[in-house]
Formats: structure tokens, sequence, C-alpha cells
């Protein structure tokens, strides 16, 4: 009784105060160490590369609205979208290869085990919260929107997110004092769910020590162009994700999915229907959660480090929300993209061709047939 | 292979060459709504031809009649040398007609087809053998070298005490090789031709030659439960024109016995069955109906058309759907092979029933033994770790969850992806010291994870063949001949001119290959050049 009180009041403060409540009131540095110079450097990047993204989601619209109406365009046409497409995937490139390097430090700062646990500590007073309440409390706010828009967010942006946020079902929960989310997906009773897991665990069975710092081996092969391929595949019995995995796995995917884009275009064309091109609200998604959860990282990282000017408490609280929606945000996907869960597999390329002349000499040793074509066993 | 959209050239490229920017645009319409796309040039239909003949012993065609037997054109025992006038009284002597060197010398399609009027084909590289009527079935014209030959018998003693030791049957395969020129007869030939119970040796003295065509009815052979195609050729009907610069030959074929010799040389090639024009495809391989039942494998519908490429040369196409599929277009089709002899495409659908039909034959319950690098946790504190290394075997799961075509970024062509499961075993592990841990608790547990094996048939960068586990090796030599050898029948081909793309967004891949020739089989010379010698 007493705690459905406290949930009560809990829902008419809002997420936002709730949430802050629940900040722990410690002396500053709360974090390990950050190098300040390449994380600056690296949300420049970033920043400018978001912008472009957004930008170039803004222009395909339009270019599929105008291709539509049209009816025939010529192959120039074709051939600017291209480019622009190759502009818009190499933007990517650079916006995630920052963006991995971002988070491979924040890694070592503590940061999600504490915005975590802050975030459990609301979850249990308030209960449940959707991302989409989350994210309208943040965008419906002028002054928040106004510090935001100082780190990057436009008000183009944030009406993109407000738009994608609008058809996401995504809530968070607190399972066994464990943050996880929850999303529905149509046609199935029960709702998908995923862990969130706050920090390094000992490794619990040969996948979790094999998977162990994986997340350096993927931002390894973004820095590097190693030639390695990158997929995200169907994996069980992962307990929890942890937050540089979820960054990781978000990074991979919307990789995969402009290149699946660019290559669309160059086979086949713009397709005059959304739904026909990779390029999509998944992917528009994944870059949301990816964007937000870099904001979010800045933000935390000068509140804990007060430079020249000290942030206000309230754009420290917003900062930590912004890093919890994009966790929700990816986890979301995931599941909803993976029953069972998710895990990257990275497989160095083969040099097959460099084969041709193995097969060309071997073809008749394996083989089983005659010359007829009759099996021969 | 350039995308479609930077394919645009200029005026140089009258100067220089523009390379694949003016080749037609790779992906589109290779399928035209079909499952698969087979394509072949005449020198591979050439080749095949003559092998399905040889194979069923129908690559030489002979008959022959006792010397004197049938009256013989003045101008045909003009051609008999003097030296044997005398000889053919005394010894036995035949009268052999022959014919040689089959070679594919015309393909005539109906120009229906298609289905719509002045389609793409009706094209011939000779004139037609025998009056048919156009567009009512497929035929071909197969080409032979007519040789009106004397025969000799010539007394073996060592072979007629092999043969009466061994109980005198023909040996196998002895028809007509020749073998050995005569001393100073270049155009004596010895030869170890046999006929039932004939255990003499013949020496052959071509009299003079000529050319015969014989056409036969080409078809569409899709046999149930095999999952494959190609195309046969019927000779029941089969009639040879024979014409030459020696009207001796023309002649003599004219008369009665003439026409019985040649009638009997044509024989065995009117009676036999399964000669074929084009390689079976097969993209799984030689199957049985125990394993297409298995797979489920959907059947081919198949329907051809013979093209005319750019260049003015014939293209054979065998076009296929899976199942109860319809939408294939055959006025679609287009000329796939460029410069090359052999063309295939192949729909995501088809590659993935491939696939997971010769995985299981080729993969399943292979395992793999190695190293990898791990982060160790050390002590109590899971955030400390220090580097270790893990020997770990796999085995891969015998099926295949899943096979699509992936994008790929960097330009490096799209790949076939292939979805499974291994199982991983930790067999051992040691610490940054290099000590063995012994204690491998909940590690040693085997774990079922998934497996990708990304295929891409152009990647000339990555791992080098020598670096892989020689049975991956295998394995991918064996999942490549899926890609580059979806044919029942083996060929020999030129490594280097294996070429092709395959799009994701397409959903289709393609892979053309050149046959070898004797060409390649040429070194050049050791330069000597001048600055070797200072």
């Amino acid at each position: 009784m007493m705690a459905k009180t406290k949930r009560r009041t809990g829902r008419k403060t809002g997420f936002v105060a709730a949430f802050a409540k629940a900040r722990a009131r410690d002396a500053h540095p709360h974090l390990g160490p950050i190098n300040a110079a390449s994380f600056a450097a690296d949300r420049g990047v970033a920043v400018a590369k978001a912008a472009n993204l957004f930008a170039y989601q803004k222009y395909l619209a339009a270019a599929r609205a105008d291709k539509a109406r049209r009816k025939r365009v010529p192959e120039s046409f074709e051939r600017n979208v291209l480019a622009q497409a190759r502009q818009a995937r190499d933007d990517l490139d650079a916006f995630t290869g920052a963006g991995l390097r971002m988070i491979q430090q924040v890694n070592q700062t503590g940061l999600w085990g504490r915005t975590q646990a802050q975030f459990a500590r609301t979850l249990r007073d308030r209960g449940p919260v959707d991302v989409r309440t989350m994210w309208a409390e943040i965008a419906g706010n002028a002054q928040y929107r106004t510090a935001l828009a100082g780190h990057g967010i436009s008000a183009d942006m944030t009406a993109a997110m407000t738009e994608a946020f609008a058809t996401l079902d995504a809530t968070a929960v607190l399972r066994n004092g464990k943050v996880a989310v929850e999303t529905r997906v149509a046609g199935e009773r029960a709702p998908r769910r995923m862990a969130l897991g706050a920090g390094a665990s000992p490794p619990a069975g040969l996948s979790d020590l094999l998977r162990r710092s994986q997340f350096d081996r993927v931002a390894a092969a973004f820095a590097n162009k190693e030639p390695v391929h990158l997929e995200i595949v169907p994996a069980a019995g992962l307990t929890a994700y942890e937050p540089a995995d979820l960054f990781a796995l978000g990074a991979v995917a919307v990789r995969q999915r402009m290149t699946e884009h660019v290559r669309k275009l160059e086979d086949t064309g713009l397709a005059i229907y959304e739904g026909n091109d990779p390029f999509s609200f998944t992917l528009a998604l994944l870059v949301i959660g990816l964007f937000l959860g870099l904001v979010g990282s800045v933000i935390q990282h000068l509140c804990d480090n007060p430079t020249e000017v000290e942030q206000p408490e309230w754009l420290c609280t917003v900062g930590a929300a912004l890093l919890i929606i994009a966790l929700i945000l990816l986890a979301a996907v995931f599941i909803i993209g993976f029953l069972e869960g998710a895990a990257f597999s990275i497989v160095a390329w083969i040099g097959l061709m460099l084969m041709a002349q193995y097969i060309a000499d071997a073809y008749a040793h394996f083989t089983s047939f005659n010359v007829e074509g009759v099996p021969s066993s | 292979m350039p995308p479609v959209a930077t394919r645009i050239g200029s005026i140089s490229d009258v100067l220089v060459g523009a390379g694949d920017r003016l080749a037609p645009d790779p992906p589109v319409d290779t399928l035209a709504g079909f499952d698969v796309v087979a394509q072949f040039s005449q020198a591979l239909l050439n080749q095949q031809l003559v092998r399905s003949l040889a194979y069923r012993r129908l690559a030489t065609l002979t008959a022959y009649a006792p010397w004197g037997m049938l009256p013989l054109p003045a101008g045909l025992a003009a051609l008999v040398p003097r030296r044997f006038a005398l000889g053919l009284t005394a010894a036995e002597a035949r009268l052999e007609v022959r014919l040689v060197q089959p070679h594919l010398a015309g393909l005539h399609w109906p120009a229906d087809v298609t289905g719509i009027d002045g389609g793409p084909v009706v094209a011939t590289t000779r004139r037609r053998a025998r009056p048919r009527a156009l567009g009512r079935g497929r035929t071909v014209d197969v080409g032979w070298s007519v040789e009106v030959n004397l025969l000799t018998s010539r007394l073996d003693m060592g072979l007629l005490a092999r043969t009466a030791s061994t109980g005198g049957g023909p040996p196998a395969g002895g028809s007509g090789r020749p073998q050995a020129e005569i001393g100073d007869l270049p155009d004596l030939v010895a030869t170890d031709d046999f006929s039932a119970g004939d255990n003499r040796k013949w020496d052959r003295l071509t009299l003079a030659t000529g050319r015969a065509i014989t056409g036969a009815d080409a078809t569409l052979t899709v046999p149930a439960g095999q999952w494959r195609f190609g195309m046969g050729l019927d000779f029941a009907d089969t009639v040879a024109v024979v014409t030459s610069d020696a009207a001796a030959v023309t002649e003599f074929l004219a008369t009665d016995g003439g026409k019985t010799l040649l009638a009997q040389a044509l024989a065995p090639l009117r009676t036999s069955s399964g000669v074929r024009l084009a390689l079976d495809v097969a993209p799984a391989g030689a199957l049985s109906a125990a394993t297409v039942q298995h797979f489920a494998l959907p059947p081919f519908t198949v329907r051809d058309i013979l093209l005319t490429d750019q260049r003015g040369r014939l293209v054979l196409s065998l076009c296929a759907q899976l199942g109860t599929s319809t939408g294939g277009v055959l006025r679609l089709v287009r000329p796939l092979l460029g410069r090359q002899d052999f063309a295939y495409a192949a729909s995501e659908r088809v590659l993935g029933l491939a696939f997971k039909v010769c995985w299981k034959r080729a993969a399943g319950g292979l395992s793999f033994v190695g190293e990898v690098p791990v982060d160790l946790p050390v002590g109590d504190d899971p955030e400390i770790t220090r580097p270790g290394r893990a020997q770990i075997s796999i085995v891969f799961n015998d099926t295949l969850d899943d096979v699509a075509l992936k994008a790929m970024p960097e330009s490096r062509g799209d790949v076939v992806r292939l979805l499974g499961r291994q199982r991983l075993k930790l067999l051992n592990l040691w610490d940054y010291q290099g000590r063995r841990i012994t204690d491998l608790g909940e590690w040693a547990d085997p774990h079922d994870e998934a497996m990708v094996l990304p295929l891409n048939l152009f990647e000339t960068g990555g791992a080098r063949p020598d670096e892989l586990n020689p049975n991956f090796r295998d394995l991918l030599l064996k999942l490549m001949a899926v890609l580059v050898f979806p044919t029942i029948q083996p060929s020999a081909i030129r490594a280097g001119s294996i070429s092709g793309f395959c799009s994701a967004a397409r959903k289709t891949m393609l892979v053309c290959w050149t046959l070898r020739t004797w060409q390649d089989d040429v070194r050049p010379p050791i330069v000597d050049t001048v600055a070797e010698r200072v």
C-alpha cells in the first residue's frame, strides 16, 4: 500500500524530476578519466555528421516524393541521389567511428553503472516508464530544447526524433532488481524483453569468455577499416546486454543498413516507396539511439568535470536521461529484430578469388559424377 | 564490377578503352523473373556435344563392305593406288565409309520461341541439313568429316596369339582410333579396328573425303526428381547430307551401295539416346532422387531461347523457374556471356536451396581446432583482466538456417552469407604467462552459437588460401563449386576468367567463365634482357 502511494506520487512529478531525485549526491569527479581533447574532437565529428545524416534523410524523402510525382526521372537524377547516398555513407562511417571511440573511453569511466543505478532507483520509485513519455517530457520543455540545441540536437532533429519515437513501443521496467526493456510485437501475446547489464561480470560460460572485449574488436575494425565481415546474428542465452554491447551492435547494424541502402541505389535506383528501402525507420532509430547516447555521454562528462562553466543540475539529469533513452531505444530495436537476442559476428574476409586456380584444378577431383551426370555413389 | 550509375564515359573513350563502363548493365534484368538463367557459348556446346558423342562411342561412325562387293564409280576406283590393285585381288580388303570429327555446325530455333514476332532468334551457322518447317522445333546440325576408305587386312601373329589366349573378344572401346603412321605412306594408317568375331588388323587408306551434316532435334531434359536440367539431342530421324570437293565421294554415296553403307554408319547414331547438347545445369550438383525428396526441392520448369549477342554470336539460354513460379519473361532475357563461354545467374532462393543441400554433404560434422586470444579475468574482480589463449574446437552443424545475399561496404561486391550453428568446446586455456589453467569450470561446457560464413567469390583481399585451416579450405572449395560449377559435367576452365557479380538488392548472383584452351598451356619463352645480362 505504501509502495502504491509512493508510485502514484512519483507519476505526478514527471520522469525527469523523479530521475533527478534518484541521483546519487556525491562529490565530483564521479567518473574515471577521459581524454578531453580527443573526446571533444570526436564529439565535434559526431555532431556534424549526425546533422548531415538527418539532412540526408530529409533530402531522401523529398527526392522520393519528387520521383514519384515526376513518374520518370533522368539518369542524372539517379546519379545525384547515389552521390548523396555515398556521401551519407561516408558521413555515417565517420559518425560511428567517432562514436565508438567516445564510447570506448566512456566504458572505462563507470558512467554506465552510475546511470543505470540511478535509473533503477527511479523505476523502483516510479514504476515502469515508456520511452515516448521520457522523450516527450524532454522535447516538450523549451529550456531543455535550448540546452540540447547547444549540444547539437537541433529543432529539426528534435522533430524527427519525436516522429520516430511516436511509432516505437518500448517500456523500461525493473525485473529482479535489473533494468529491462520490454516491447510488444504484433501477433505475440507476451512482450519481448531484454535485460540491461550495469557493468562487467565474471564470464558465465564459454560464450561470455570468448565475447569479452568484443567491443574493442568492433571499434578497431571500424577505425582501421579492417577486412572483416561484421553482422548481427541471433544469440540465445545472453542474460544481459551492457551499454557498450548495445552501442557496438547499433554501430554494426546501422552500417549494414546504410550499405544495403547504397547498394540498392546502385543496382535498382531510388525506390519511390520508403518501405522498399533499407534506409528506413530502423536505420533512423539506430542513428537516433547512437546520437542520443553520445550527447548524453558528453553532457555527463561535462557535468563531472566542471571546467570553465558549471553545468546546471537539470541539464546533468537530462543528459543522463538521454543516455537511458538511447539504451532503451537500441535495446528495443534489437529485441524487435531478434527474438532470442542478438550478438555480432566478426569473420575475416577470405580471398576466394585467390582460390580460383585451386577449384579449377580440383573440380574433377571432388565432384562425384561421371561425364553423363550419373552420381557415382 | 562498377555500379550502373557510374558507368558514364566520355568522348575520349573512342581513343582509350572504356573497359567495363561500356559493358551491359550488370544486375539489371539478369534473371528476367526466372530463378536460373544458364547460358552457353557455341564453343561450350560444341565441347559438350563432342564429349557426349565420345562417351557413347558415337564420335566415329563406320560401316564397310567386302572390297568388290559394291560397284565403285569410276572416279572413286581411280583413286585406288596402283600398287594396291594387284593385292586387292589376292588379299582380303574392305570398302569403308566413316564419319569422324563431329562438331556443332548449326543451331536452328523457331522464331516463336519467345512468344513474340521478330524475336531475337532464328540463326544458323550453316545451311540446314534437311528441310524442316521452321517453327516446328529446335534442330541442331552436327557436322562430320566423311571418309571413304580402303581397308586392307594385315596379319599380326602376336595379336593372333594374344587373342587366342584371351578368348578372342573385341577390345573395349575399339572403334577406329588411328595409332601410328606406317613408313613412307603418310595417309596409310594402322588401326586396331575390329568387328565382331574378327581378329584381324587393318590398314586404312583414305581414298577421298567430304563433309556431312546430320540434323538432330534438340529437346529440353528435366529429369524427374533430380533437380537439374539440360538439353539433349534426338537423332532418330537423322540423315546425312554429304558434300565434297571430290565428286567421287558424292557419286559413290548416291549409289545404292553407298547409301546403304552410309545408313549403316548412321544406324548407331539414330538409335542413340542421351546425347547432350548443353551441360546439365544442377545448382546442387549430382543428387539422388532420395536427396531431392529429403530436402523437398521444388522441381524446375524450364524454357529456352537462342540469343544473338552484340558480336553476332549465338548464345543458348536455358531459363528455369522453381515450383509453381511464373514470373519469368523470356523476351527480357539478355546475353550475359560477353566474351566468355558459360554464364550462370541464380536467384537467392536457388542458391539457398543449393547451399543447404551441399552444406549437409560437405560441412556436416566437420571440426576445426585452433587457438584464439581471450581477455581472462584475474582474481575476484571481473574488471581486471589479462590476455590469455584459448584452444577451442569448432564443429559445424549439418544444417544451414539461412542463406542470403548481403550487401557489403567498400565496393567489394556483395556476399552470399551462410548462417548456421556451430558447437564450441574449450579444449585448453593458458594465462598471460603461458601457464595452462586446468580448472575450466563451466567454461568447459560445450556451447552452441550462430555460425556466419560470408562467401564473396570475387574477393581478392582478405585471408589467402595458404592461411586457411586445410579442412576449411577444402570446405570452401566445395562451396565455391556451387557458384562456379553448377553443372553435372566438369569443364576445364581458365581460372583467371571467372567473373560476375552478386547483388543483394537484386537477389541475384551471376558467374561467368571461359573454357581453357591449348593457348592457356603455352608459356612465353624466357626473355633474355640486357638488364639480366648486365
